[in-house]
C-alpha cells in the first residue's frame, strides 16, 4: 500500500471513530491543530487501525504519532 | 448477544426512537470515557435508552460520601462500581494485607448508597494475576498479590451473598474464559490508562447487562432441547440405542458434559421441554434404558416428539407452560431448525451452535442465557409444578364446564400478611412478575420487609394447592392507606394460576381486610408496559369504576365474588 493509499484509509478510520464530528486528513493534520482528535478518539483511532490493517504499534508509536504525516510513514514502514 | 466495540461505539451515538428509560451511575478508578460508550451503545442495541452518569477520573470515594454529590441528584436505577486490576496493585504496593481495608471501603460505600439510593449495585471483582514475585509460593504466602487478589474477591462473594440489592461483575471468570490477553493491554493502560482493552468491553458491558436485565424481570425460564446430535451423538431412529454416543461410546463425553450442565440449570429451576423431530416411542428410548444417560425423562415439563414443524411445536410448549417466548432458549445442533425458530419466533433465543459438540459448551458458557438476579429455594420444585399443570390440562379436557372442573379441583389457600419466611419468594415474584403484574413496581427483600413493618400498608400473599399439587405462594397484594381510602400500590399473580377464580379471591380477601379496619374505598391504578395486557382490563371486570385514569371500589357494597377456593390457614 503506498502512502495516498494509506492516508485514504486513514480517513476512512477517522470518519468511522468521529462520525459527523470528523474533518479532513492531510498530512498535516496534527492532534494540535485538529481539537476533535482528543486523547479518547486517538486511542479508539489507533485501535481501529490496529485491527483494520492488522499492525501493531508499541506504546512510544502510541503516544508519539500525533501527527498524520508520521502515522502514515510509520504504517507505510510496518506494511513494508 | 455480543457486538464489536466499533458497533458499540456507533450505537452509542445513535438516537433509538423506542426502549425503555435506564440511569447507570458508572463509577470507576480509572479512565471510564469508553466503558461508557460501550454502556451506551449495549443499551440501545438491547432495547433501553440509557443514560450514564460518569464520575469524575479516579473518584469513586469522593463521589459516594459526598451525598450532595451530582450522582444522588441522578438517582441512578444502578451503580456500577468499576475498580480494576491496575489500581489495586497500586494500593497493594503500599499496604500488603490489602484485602481487608478494600473490602471494608466497599462495605462503607454499600452502605453510603443503599441509604441515599433506591440503585442496585454492580462491582467489579478482579482479575487474579500471578505477579511472579513468589512464583508458586504464593499460594503459601497470605501477603502475596494473588493472596490477597483472591482473598478480596472471596470477600465481595458474601457481601453480594449477605447485603440485598449487590451484585458481582465477575471480571474475574471472564478472565479464565477469555484470557488475560484479551481483557487486558498493557501498551493501551500506559498510552491512555485503559484497565480493559477495547476488544474487551462488549464482553465486559454485555455481562454487565445480563446482570442489569436479569434485575428488571427480563431473564430466561426455559430449556428446550433438540435429541439427536444435540444431546446425544447420533440419530435414534437410525443408530438404534446401542449405537448413540453418549457416555463412553464415541465422542459421548461431550454429550454426557452438556446433559450435565442441563441437569444443574433444571435443578436451579429452569423449565426443560424436548422438542425433537422424532417418533416418539423411538425418542423415549434412550431415556429409559440406556444406562449412562444423565438426563431422565421425568427432568422434562413437557416432551415433544413428532414430525411437526418445531416453531409450532414450541408455541404449543408456550401455551402449556404459559411463559414467554422471550423467556425460551431453544437448542438445536441442525441449522435449518435453528433458522426456521428464528424467522418464526423471533422472541425465543436460539443460540447459533458451533460445528463440534466438544465446543457446544464453551459456546454456552460464552453466552451467559441463564443470569439471575435471585435464588429461592421453590425454585428447584418449579419442574414438578409445571408438569403438575400439564396433568390438569389433561384433566380439565373432561368437564364440560370450567365451574364443575374448578370445583372438583379442590382447591385450598393459605391467605396470610407478609411474614420473613416468606419475604425472599413475596421479593422475588415482585421482581419476575410481567404479566399479571398492575404496577410492575420491582421490591428488593429489604424493602418487603419495610413494608410488612409498617402499619400504613395491608400486605397479603396467597399460598395455593388443589388436588394434584402444591402452587406455593402465587399471589401478592399491598394496600396503602391513604387520607380516606386504601391504594392499590401492588398486585401481583403468577399466571400459572390463571383462570382459577384467584384473582376474586384475592379481592374478597382485600376487601375484609379493609373493612375490618373500618375503611370504604379501594383504588387501583393499572400502568401499562409491553407485558401487562393480560390485566388492562382486570379492575373493570372485578366491578371497579374508573375515575381519572383509577378505578374506585365501594368496599360497603360490595359483594363477595364467587370462587371455588376455601380458605384454609391452619
Amino acid at each position: 500500500m503506498n502512502k495516498e493509499a494509506i492516508l485514504i484509509k486513514l480517513q476512512e478510520y477517522f470518519d468511522e471513530v468521529l462520525e459527523e464530528d470528523s474533518v479532513q486528513l492531510s498530512r498535516e493534520t496534527t492532534m494540535q491543530n485538529t481539537p476533535q482528535w482528543d486523547s479518547i478518539a486517538h486511542v479508539g483511532f489507533i485501535n481501529t487501525i490496529e485491527m483494520e490493517l492488522d499492525v501493531e504499534f508499541s506504546t512510544e508509536e502510541i503516544m508519539q504519532t500525533n501527527r498524520i504525516s508520521v502515522l502514515v510513514d510509520i504504517i507505510a514502514k510496518k506494511l513494508q | 448477544m455480543f457486538f464489536t466495540f466499533k458497533e458499540l461505539r456507533s450505537a452509542a451515538k445513535s438516537q433509538p426512537e423506542q426502549g425503555q428509560p435506564l440511569r447507570i451511575a458508572l463509577l470507576g478508578d480509572s479512565a471510564t470515557p469508553f466503558l461508557k460508550t460501550a454502556l451506551e451503545g449495549q443499551g440501545k442495541k438491547t432495547g433501553f435508552l440509557p443514560q450514564v452518569y460518569e464520575s469524575d477520573y479516579d473518584q469513586i470515594a469522593a463521589t459516594i460520601l459526598n451525598t450532595s454529590s451530582p450522582l444522588y441528584t441522578f438517582q441512578p436505577e444502578f451503580v456500577w462500581l468499576a475498580f480494576s486490576l491496575p489500581k489495586i496493585q497500586l494500593k497493594y504496593f503500599n499496604n500488603n494485607k490489602i484485602a481487608d481495608a478494600f473490602v471494608q471501603e466497599v462495605r462503607e460505600y454499600l452502605q453510603i448508597l443503599q441509604e441515599n439510593t433506591n440503585a442496585k449495585i454492580l462491582i467489579n471483582n478482579f482479575p487474579v494475576l500471578p505477579d511472579a514475585v513468589f512464583g508458586n509460593y504464593g499460594n503459601n504466602i497470605n501477603t502475596s498479590l494473588i493472596y490477597q487478589l483472591r482473598k478480596i474477591n472471596l470477600a465481595l462473594m458474601d457481601l453480594a451473598g449477605a447485603i440485598p440489592n449487590t451484585f458481582i461483575v465477575d471480571v474475574n471468570a471472564l478472565q479464565s474464559e477469555y484470557g488475560r490477553e484479551a481483557v487486558f493491554d498493557s501498551k493501551y493502560y500506559i498510552a491512555s490508562d485503559l484497565s480493559f482493552s477495547l476488544n474487551f468491553l462488549p464482553v465486559l458491558v454485555k455481562n454487565v447487562y445480563d446482570v442489569i436485565q436479569s434485575n428488571l424481570g427480563f431473564f430466561k425460564k426455559c430449556l428446550i432441547l433438540d435429541l439427536d446430535n444435540t444431546l446425544w451423538g447420533g440419530v435414534i431412529g437410525d443408530d438404534g440405542i446401542e449405537g448413540i454416543q453418549i457416555g463412553n461410546l464415541g465422542i459421548g463425553k461431550a454429550f454426557s458434559g452438556i446433559q450435565r450442565w442441563v441437569k444443574n440449570l433444571k435443578e436451579r429451576g429452569i423449565i426443560l421441554a424436548v422438542c425433537s423431530k422424532n417418533t416418539e416411542h423411538i425418542a423415549l428410548e434412550p431415556f429409559e434404558n440406556h444406562p449412562e444417560m444423565i438426563l431422565k425423562k421425568e427432568d422434562f415439563a413437557i416432551f415433544v416428539a413428532n414430525w411437526e414443524n418445531k416453531a409450532d411445536n414450541i408455541r404449543h410448549i408456550q401455551q402449556v407452560l404459559n411463559i414467554g417466548f422471550d423467556s425460551m432458549v431453544f437448542l438445536d445442533d441442525n441449522p435449518f431448525e435453528r433458522e426456521w425458530v428464528r424467522e418464526n419466533l423471533p422472541e425465543v433465543s436460539v443460540p447459533e451452535l458451533p460445528k463440534d459438540p466438544a465446543q457446544y459448551l464453551k459456546t454456552l458458557r460464552r453466552l451467559n442465557l441463564f443470569e439471575t438476579a435471585s435464588h429461592a429455594k421453590e425454585d428447584k420444585t418449579r419442574v414438578k409444578k409445571y408438569q403438575e399443570e400439564a396433568r390438569r390440562m389433561d384433566y380439565k379436557k373432561s368437564y364440560s364446564s370450567l365451574n364443575e372442573y374448578l370445583k372438583s379441583l379442590n382447591m385450598k389457600a393459605v391467605v396470610a400478611p407478609f411474614d420473613k419466611l416468606h419475604f425472599p419468594r413475596i421479593a422475588q415474584l415482585s421482581q419476575r412478575s410481567n404479566q399479571f403484574n398492575l404496577r410492575t413496581i420491582r421490591y428488593s427483600e429489604k424493602e418487603i420487609e419495610t413494608i410488612a413493618s409498617n402499619g400504613n400498608f395491608i400486605s397479603l400473599y396467597i399460598k395455593l394447592e388443589d388436588k394434584f399439587g402444591d402452587y406455593g405462594l402465587i399471589s401478592i397484594v399491598i394496600l396503602e392507606k391513604q387520607l380516606n381510602y386504601y391504594f392499590i400500590d401492588t398486585w401481583i399473580m403468577s399466571c400459572r394460576v390463571l383462570k382459577r377464580g384467584v384473582e376474586g379471591f384475592t379481592l374478597n380477601q382485600a376487601v375484609e381486610k379493609v373493612k375490618a379496619l373500618g375503611g370504604t374505598k379501594i383504588v387501583g391504578e393499572y400502568l401499562p408496559t409491553r407485558k401487562n395486557g393480560i390485566v388492562e382490563d382486570l379492575y373493570k371486570n372485578l366491578g371497579f369504576i374508573e375515575k381519572n385514569n383509577l378505578w374506585e371500589l365501594d368496599v360497603l357494597n360490595y359483594n363477595n365474588k364467587k370462587c371455588f377456593i376455601i380458605k384454609n390457614n391452619e
